[in-house]
């Protein structure tokens, strides 16, 4: 089947009555938590994995992925209000967009950032329409050592473009695939680590895990710090940009939306690091870049733009290769292997309505989001002004009912307050959570494919670099690993250099 | 002083490490051509134990940065501390009940007023109990409240 009639039939799927109606939940609940500062995408769809239990799995899926694109919709409307991003991949909206409210053209910003995110998020969802079944089909011809070799490189590549360092990123990496491992052995069926208990037999449930990660963390956190939320009170007038603002962005768009796809189909890579990057981009090919930070067009056009496109292009690796990029997409991954379905290549041929009912569905999502993020605007404003203290309350709450109706045991509660606590620490200590959630979640098939590699070979580890794929992936991984050291010797030397000219001056 | 945090933090990822290779071991780790249960977590046990020496080896060259800094702990500390007797009373005393506590000790953490926390924190347990165990068949512990809800 062609690429429209696969669409047609993904538009089928999406346009059901029960689908529409999860695909509006999840781009209205994906805007609200997207607006509300102090709970992140990854958050709010652990909170929702419970829920989805009981779901079809395309309509689970339809909904999750509505909250994570949605919730980079209403990231920027806290940016330009508050100055507070409502999701970390809006931090760098916060520069021009708060400058731009305070001058007056609040309206202006949220109106750009919002029609430039359904730009770029169109234009991932077109990208993502074109680029995965190639790259599914290509990833059919992966045997154990190309797999495992992808593990590795997406896991490196998480680490590496983990906010905080290398080394940080990599314990925590480490980390996360020796929690994986505990549980019965995939292979010889013995119990690993699970100091006696019956109830560590299916290993560390990922469920409520990521409640206590990112919910229950998230919680702790903020009570260390006063709730203090002004809302700019500014005109909200003049959303539709004018011809002349066109004239200024539109290019800026553009770069952002292909930017952003680039770097969201990374794994590891993602909204956060995209929106920074266009920003950067823009700020340096502006010919006067000295209006950035001062309220310029292009300094919230683009980040918002590249951050939609990668948020979108970020399900690429999911559903080709079966490797989660981010923190959400880890969760969507959790949600799909719920249901039975494993994502990977494979997932286009078994189950092709799921496949394509997703990409349809976010299309429709983004008309959606656009329809809702401007007429609505004053409504998200409003919401903003309700205490932090009755979304941490629900949020707990939520948290505990979610735990329990995993296997109606209070054990999971247990366990997520665990997570939460470890969750709360990791933070304070500035280790990032990404690749310990991702390396827990790649952990079984990277040893898998290890073992089966190893096998096959012989015992020979040469086998990784025999295979031009596999050898490809290491090589990468290596080189990836190797530039931190590299930039580390070459800023000592640059040090050297110049402390040597000035005592010879 | 500054550096106790991450001294602590490096030493716990050591100790980790070291027993999950030790654990290994017992587990058989087999070799490349047979692998054992053991095989995958003792190289990886071995390789977190490598990266917590080297951590705590940049601690002590002063490059892991500083320790951090907490602020209003008091909070997060009384809320954990609910959490885990929420979890220990949560199947004798029921749902709505320990739920009632919980949601007015977060609340009261953050300064809410106690006119306004009682009855949200009831009007909360009772409505999500309602919602979720009758509505959404999500089985909730009754406890207490068995006779009443």
């Amino acid at each position: 089947m062609g690429l429209f009639e696969n669409l047609a039939n993904g538009f089928v799927v999406a346009l059901s009555a029960s689908n529409l109606f999860y695909c509006a939940i999840g781009a209205i609940l994906g805007t609200a938590i997207g607006v509300l500062p102090g709970l992140g995408p990854p958050a709010t769809i652990a909170l929702l994995l419970p829920v989805t239990f009981k779901m079809e799995p395309v309509s689970a899926v339809i909904m999750l992925a509505g909250i994570f694109y949605g919730a980079m919709y209403g990231g920027s409307t806290t940016s330009i209000l508050l100055n507070i991003p409502g999701e970390a991949a809006s931090v760098v909206t916060c520069l021009d967009g708060y400058q731009m409210a305070r001058n007056g053209h609040a309206g202006k910003a949220l109106g750009i950032s919002a029609i430039g995110s359904f730009i770029a998020g169109t234009l991932g969802i077109l990208g993502i329409s074109l680029m995965a079944p190639t790259l599914a089909s290509f990833a059919l011809k992966f045997g154990p050592p190309e797999y495992c070799c992808l593990v590795f490189l997406g896991l490196m590549m998480a680490i590496y473009l983990s906010e905080e360092s290398v080394l940080k990123g990599l314990m925590m990496g480490a980390l996360g695939l020796l929690l994986g491992t505990v549980g019965l052995d995939p292979v010889d069926g013995i119990p690993r680590f699970t100091m006696g208990v019956n109830r560590l037999m299916d290993g560390v449930d990922f469920v409520v895990m990521a409640m206590g990660l990112f919910g229950i963390a998230e919680i702790l956190c903020n009570l260390e710090m006063p709730e203090k939320r002004d809302v700019f009170k500014t005109s909200l007038k003049g959303l539709l940009p004018t011809l002349q603002d066109w004239r200024q962005c539109w290019a800026s768009v553009l770069r952002g939306s292909f930017l952003g796809f680039f770097i969201g189909v990374l794994p590891g890579g993602g909204a956060i690091i995209s929106s920074f990057a266009s920003y950067a981009v823009e700020k340096r090919l502006a010919k006067n870049p000295e209006r950035f930070g001062r309220g310029a067009i292009e300094g919230v056009a683009a980040p918002e733009a590249a951050n939609n496109a990668a948020s979108t292009s970020s399900f690429i690796p999911l559903l080709t290769l079966g490797i989660p990029g981010n923190a959400s997409i880890a969760m969507i991954f959790v949600a799909l292997m719920i249901h039975g379905i494993r994502p990977g290549p494979l997932l286009l041929q078994e189950h092709p309505n799921l496949f394509w009912g997703v990409i349809a569905s976010m299309y429709i999502g983004n008309a959606l989001l656009l329809a809702l993020n401007l007429p609505l605007i004053n409504l998200w404003v409003r919401m903003l002004k309700v205490p932090y203290r009755y979304l941490a309350v629900v949020v707990v709450v939520v948290c505990v009912i979610g735990a329990y109706s995993v296997n109606n045991a209070a054990w999971d509660v247990g366990m997520m307050v665990f997570f939460g606590i470890l969750g709360y620490l990791l933070r304070k200590f500035a280790f990032p959570a990404a690749p310990f959630i991702l390396a827990m979640i790649l952990g079984p098939m990277l040893e898998k494919t290890l073992q089966q590699s190893l096998i096959a070979s012989g015992g020979s580890f040469m086998t990784f670099l025999e295979r031009p794929i596999a050898a490809s992936l290491l090589l990468a991984a290596g080189l990836l690993m190797l530039t931190p050291l590299v930039k580390a010797i070459w800023m000592k030397n640059r040090n050297q250099q110049q402390t040597d000219e000035r005592s010879t001056i | 002083m500054r550096k106790s945090g991450n001294v602590i933090v490096g030493l716990c990822f050591l100790a980790i490490g070291g027993v999950f290779a030790a654990g290994s071991v017992g587990l058989k780790i087999g070799v490349p051509t047979e692998p054992k249960a053991g095989f995958f977590p003792f190289i990886d046990g071995v390789i977190l134990s490598g990266l917590a020496v080297l951590f705590l080896y940049q601690t002590w060259r002063g490059r892991a940065g500083d320790s951090p800094t907490f602020g209003r702990v008091g909070g997060p500390a009384v809320v954990v501390l609910t959490l885990i007797l929420y979890t220990a009373t949560l199947e004798t005393l029921g749902y709505v009940v320990t739920t009632a506590v919980l949601a007015a000790v977060v609340l009261r953490v953050m300064d809410t007023k106690p006119a306004i926390l009682v009855p949200v924190s009831l009007i909360l347990a009772v409505v999500s109990y309602l919602l979720f165990d009758r509505l959404l068949g999500v089985t909730l512990p009754p406890g207490l409240t068995a006779a009443f809800l």
